[in-house]
């Protein structure tokens, strides 16, 4: 019986899988290329360059670092709700990883990942 | 004295060797010579007190223990192995090799010595493969122009036997352990029970394979004519002297005493296969131009003899078979010796290439012709008591087998005489480079001489040796 | 403290924790003396060994259980790593993440949950992906450290779908045994994961460039500490259910896996993807050693074939691979006549190769034993002829770069990447693998003795 529903599943994800990255293919109207048809809208002027560009990677990294210490706050908010219950050994380990990702901090700065250059 | 040293003095010598660069070649002779002298110090002591020297370590795992013995059957080829080493070293003596020659000779006498000593399973298989890596080492870097390919093929060739041969030993050992519920690697406590069935048979096959490859057995044979031809001089005389009798040897020391029922029922083919080998060692080798590949499939067929007369498992059979390992050891060796001497002068080993040098090179001649009448079997030298032996066994089981190997001996002395001919008496043709060849030097025929004489001493006298051949094989005899 | 965070049976990753704040700290220093992260790399994984042999067997639920099997491989994965602390760049970040790896490598092998199996196998492999692209040949390495994190964070997601399917069937996140088919098709997908970990054909399509790309030495500890991982956690889930499909169905893997890896290590012209084929076609022999423990009831003293060839094997790999670092080659043109030029290398190389390829007297010939033997024991004879197969065709390769190195003339100049000078740090870990590799076949009371410690004598 599981083993039935199990492959039903399976069945169900994929046919709307396939169902949703092609129905535009199906229903819509057939694609005219009619000159610049394709290109995206800008008030009729030629874009100037593409859309997508790059960005410098000190952005990525301090996305990264963000992510990093967003989680350590993730973990610092049910501690500080909990912290009387457990009491000295939650105390303990809590102060141990601040203090690991302090050290963290500490390595990053020292090593100018923090700076922006131009 | 310990059995242990026979090889652990050989396996040191070869570090030693390979470590100091000039002196390389006197460690190899004053080990080779002290092998010798401790392999024969259980003579004097007499037959009885062989299996005082036995030693069996502690369990290690699994059942597997160290344990080494000897008998009437590996004193003798303890023998061969120690004195082709010497002979080996003595007739490379003046050649500039380096010291890696010398240990690799030390390390296979070492791997050798370890084959015929062990009465464990698992350091027989040890021992079997280790000799295969100085020997590809031989062949690779000191053998003549195809050597690369025919190391390989050597290696890989026997190597597929001795692994399933391996497997073989997996099976009895575990079967073993489920009859008994007691591990062991120990070739007599594995004798019975022994597994049956159809499980038995494919362990006895794969030990006829794993053996066979070494032999060898036709159709196993075709790493022998690349091998025997390619390596050097010293790389064939060991090959062909005592590496080929570690596959007999693993007939009579472990595939016949493990099966023996299934051995009788199968001797028809076995024998079948070894009568095969006799004559098609000896049609291949009348079409040889080379006399190296020419000895190379004579080693084939005077194997089959040695086959012949143990699967027979009478005790003239066995008593045969195993004196002709010793004597094919020693013509051979001779051979190769003599054909090894004839590259060095000319740079050439064609039948075509040489001629009338029955007179510019007497010795030559003389241990040419003494050896190949010994292979041929002559009365009064040794083979013919090995052949005789062997075929009177097989006589009385098999007459038809016997009837090949007596066209197989007629077929042997079709194909040396014309050689022996062809190179030392006949005119000197186009091209033949006779002019070069000179005769051989103080230090060749001594070693010659030491391989000729015992030739003549077991023709002549065979029964001391017999007997003791007798008391390792004898309980094989139904 | 025990009871809020079992810190005893964590010591030797807390050592390895203590070794990434030093390496960090190490790593701020304005003038670093020479030799200081070699030094901290080294004592970290060795005080982990050693916490890991001292530490006795203990349970504490829910996460953590220390059992004999378990200290053993995190004794292996520290030892596996030592070559590359030693070999490896003197840079804060590589031994950091190295640390991190092992680390992982100890959760994994310290689990009681599947939650903390996850975490383990997750935080091994991360740090790995990042070793891997930091390859000398920049373009090369980056893209196979992404091609190994595609396919590892596959692995990942499959684990954690077959984890979420065993939750299901038994309503616990304990590595505790479940029945029914829901427990079965999770099992089967974390044992996916598994074998994908382990470079098991057909998962081991990512193998080959990662270990190519990576630097030799990375790619020596990919495949000892990385693969003793990747076959630990496959053992942790046959024992939950040794008659399991699962279970079951390893030999046939490992037979796949053994002859596939060696045919294709045939064609290959460079050392170093040769290699990697090479350590498919082992992993193979380990994956039917777990298949054949299973089949036995999964016992700890039956483990004792695995571990001793994943010993065997660390020697030989490590070796095998420092080897190339050493000599800076890189293809089979480059490795003829070798032995004209150094011959001590040659002659440490041939004895590593011999043991690849599982010859007489060599560790590696035991370890291929005792995987025979565990084979036939269980009555799978025809995986024992593969197995057999598998060891001829695989020295079929090992014998023609001996042959390359030792009867080929030297051919023209040798790469310039080959004319520095030799490390000691580099000639002591060649001897330090290659003579074990050699020699370690003459002495199976070893495998004897690693049969009494599993099983806890």
């Amino acid at each position: 019986m599981t083993a039935l529903a199990m492959a039903l599943d399976a069945a169900f994800t994929l046919a709307l899988l396939l169902v949703f990255s092609n129905v535009n293919r199906w229903l819509g109207p057939a694609p005219r290329h009619e000159g610049d048809g394709q290109l995206p809208y800008e008030t009729g002027m030629p874009p100037i360059e593409r859309a997508e560009g790059s960005m410098a990677v000190a952005y990525y990294r301090f996305a990264v670092l963000f992510v990093v210490f967003d989680v350590d706050l993730a973990f610092l908010l049910p501690w500080a709700l909990s912290r009387p219950v457990f009491g000295a050994a939650a105390a303990t380990a809590m102060s141990v990883f601040v203090g690991l990702l302090l050290l963290l901090l500490a390595y990053l700065w020292r090593k100018g990942v923090l700076e922006c250059k131009r | 004295m310990s059995l242990s040293a026979l090889w652990l003095l050989p396996a040191a010598a070869a570090l030693l060797a390979a470590c100091c660069g000039r002196q390389a070649r006197a460690v190899a002779l004053g080990a080779a010579a002290a092998t010798l002298g401790m392999s024969l110090m259980p003579a004097w002591a007499g037959l009885d007190s062989l299996s005082r020297l036995s030693y069996a370590g502690p369990a290690w795992f699994y059942g597997i223990r160290y344990s080494v013995a000897v008998d009437g059957l590996s004193l003798p080829l303890l023998w061969l192995t120690a004195f082709l080493t010497l002979i080996v070293i003595l007739f490379s003596w003046r050649g500039r090799f380096s010291s890696g020659y010398w240990a690799a000779f030390l390390a296979l006498e070492a791997a050798l010595m370890g084959v015929f000593l062990m009465r464990d399973l698992f350091f027989f298989y040890l021992f079997w493969e280790a000799a295969l890596i100085p020997m590809f080492f031989i062949i690779g870097l000191w053998g003549s122009a195809n050597r690369r390919h025919a190391a390989v093929k050597f290696f890989l060739f026997t190597f597929a036997g001795s692994v399933l041969m391996l497997l073989g030993f997996l099976v009895i050992v575990t079967q073993h352990h489920l009859a008994t519920g007691v591990w062991t690697w120990d070739m007599e406590l594995l004798k019975s029970p022994r597994p049956g069935g159809a499980l038995g048979l494919a362990s006895f096959l794969a030990l006829v394979v794993g053996f066979g490859v070494k032999v060898p057995l036709v159709p196993l044979h075709t790493w022998l004519p690349d091998a025997h031809t390619e390596a050097p001089v010293g790389g064939s005389v060991m090959l062909a002297g005592v590496m080929l009798k570690m596959g007999v040897y693993g007939f009579l020391r472990v595939a016949i005493p493990f099966f023996p029922e299934l051995c009788w029922r199968l001797l028809p083919w076995l024998g079948g296969v070894a009568a095969v080998g006799v004559i098609y060692g000896a049609l291949c080798a009348m079409a040889q131009q080379d006399l190296k590949r020419l000895v190379a499939y004579s080693s084939v067929a005077h194997l089959g003899f040695c086959l012949l007369g143990i699967f027979s498992r009478t005790q003239e059979g066995l008593a045969g078979g195993s004196l002709q390992l010793l004597n094919h050891g020693l013509t051979t060796g001779a051979l190769f010796l003599l054909v090894g001497a004839l590259y060095e002068r000319g740079h050439k080993r064609g039948l075509s290439d040489f001629g009338g040098l029955a007179g510019r090179a007497p010795w030559l001649t003389f241990f040419f012709g003494v050896s190949i009448f010994a292979s041929i079997g002559l009365p009064g030298l040794n083979g013919f008591v090995g052949e005789f032996m062997s075929l009177a066994g097989m006589m009385v089981r098999l007459p038809v087998l016997a009837l090949a190997g007596v066209i197989g001996v007629t077929l042997a002395a079709a194909y040396a005489l014309p050689a022996f001919s062809a190179v030392f008496l006949a005119e000197p043709g186009e091209g033949s480079v006779s002019a070069m060849i000179s005769d051989l030097s103080a230090l060749e025929a001594l070693t010659l001489a030491a391989l000729v004489l015992p030739m003549l001493a077991i023709g002549l006298h065979p029964g001391p040796l017999l007997a003791l051949l007798r008391s390792g094989v004898g309980g094989l005899a139904l | 403290m025990s009871s809020f965070l079992p810190i005893e049976a964590l010591a030797p990753q807390l050592a390895l924790a203590a070794g990434v704040v030093a390496a960090l700290l190490a790593g701020m220093l304005k003038e670093r003396p020479r030799g200081l992260l070699r030094a901290v790399a080294v004592s970290a994984l060795l005080a982990a060994a050693l916490l890991a042999g001292a530490s006795l067997p203990s349970a504490h639920p829910p996460l953590l259980r220390l059992d004999r099997i378990g200290l053993c491989w995190q004794e292996l994965f520290c030892l596996g790593a030592l070559p590359l602390a030693v070999l490896m760049e003197e840079d804060e970040i590589p031994v950091a993440l190295l640390f991190g790896s092992v680390l992982g490598m100890g959760l994994l092998a310290a689990a009681g949950s599947f939650l903390t199996l996850f975490l383990g196998l997750e935080l091994m492999s991360l740090p790995a992906y990042l070793l891997v692209s930091r390859g000398r040949r920049e373009e090369e390495a980056r893209e196979a450290g992404l091609k190994y994190f595609f396919a590892g964070s596959t692995a990942g997601a499959l684990f954690l779908l077959g984890m979420t399917l065993y939750y299901a069937a038994s309503r616990s996140l304990a590595l505790a045994p479940a029945s029914g088919p829901l427990a079965q098709a999770g099992l089967a997908l974390m044992g996916a994961a598994a074998l994908f970990k382990i470079g098991a054909v057909p998962l081991h399509f990512w193998l080959p460039d990662a270990y190519e790309a990576a630097d030799p030495e990375v790619a020596g500890f990919l495949s000892t500490s990385m693969k003793a991982a990747g076959v630990l956690l496959l053992m942790r889930l046959a024992e939950l259910a040794p008659s399991s499909a699962l279970a079951r169905v390893l030999p046939a893997f490992g037979v796949m896996t053994m002859l596939a890896g060696a045919f294709l290590a045939l064609r290959q012209q460079r050392l170093q993807r040769l290699l990697a084929y090479s350590s498919i076609s082992h992993a193979g022999f380990m994956i039917l050693g777990v298949g054949a423990w299973a089949a036995q009831g999964a016992t700890g003293a039956g483990a004792a074939a695995v571990y001793y060839y994943l010993i065997a094997y660390l020697f030989m790999s490590n070796g095998a691979f420092a080897f190339l670092k050493t000599s800076g080659l890189s293809t089979r043109a480059q490795l003829r006549g070798y032995a004209q030029r150094e011959p001590r290398l040659a002659a440490l190389l041939a004895a590593l190769l011999l043991s690849l390829g599982g010859v007489p007297p060599t560790a590696g010939f035991l370890a291929k034993l005792l995987i025979l033997w565990e084979t036939v024991r269980c009555g799978l004879y025809g995986a024992a002829l593969a197995g057999a197969l598998a060891a001829l065709v695989s020295l079929g390769y090992y014998l023609a770069l001996i042959r390359d190195a030792y009867f080929e003339p030297a051919a023209g100049q040798p790469p310039p990447a080959a004319l520095r000078r030799h490390s000691s740090g580099e000639r002591l870990v060649l001897l330090a693998c290659a003579i074990p590799s050699a020699l370690l076949g003459f002495f199976p009371w070893l495998a004897g003795g690693l049969a009494g410690v599993l099983s806890g004598l």
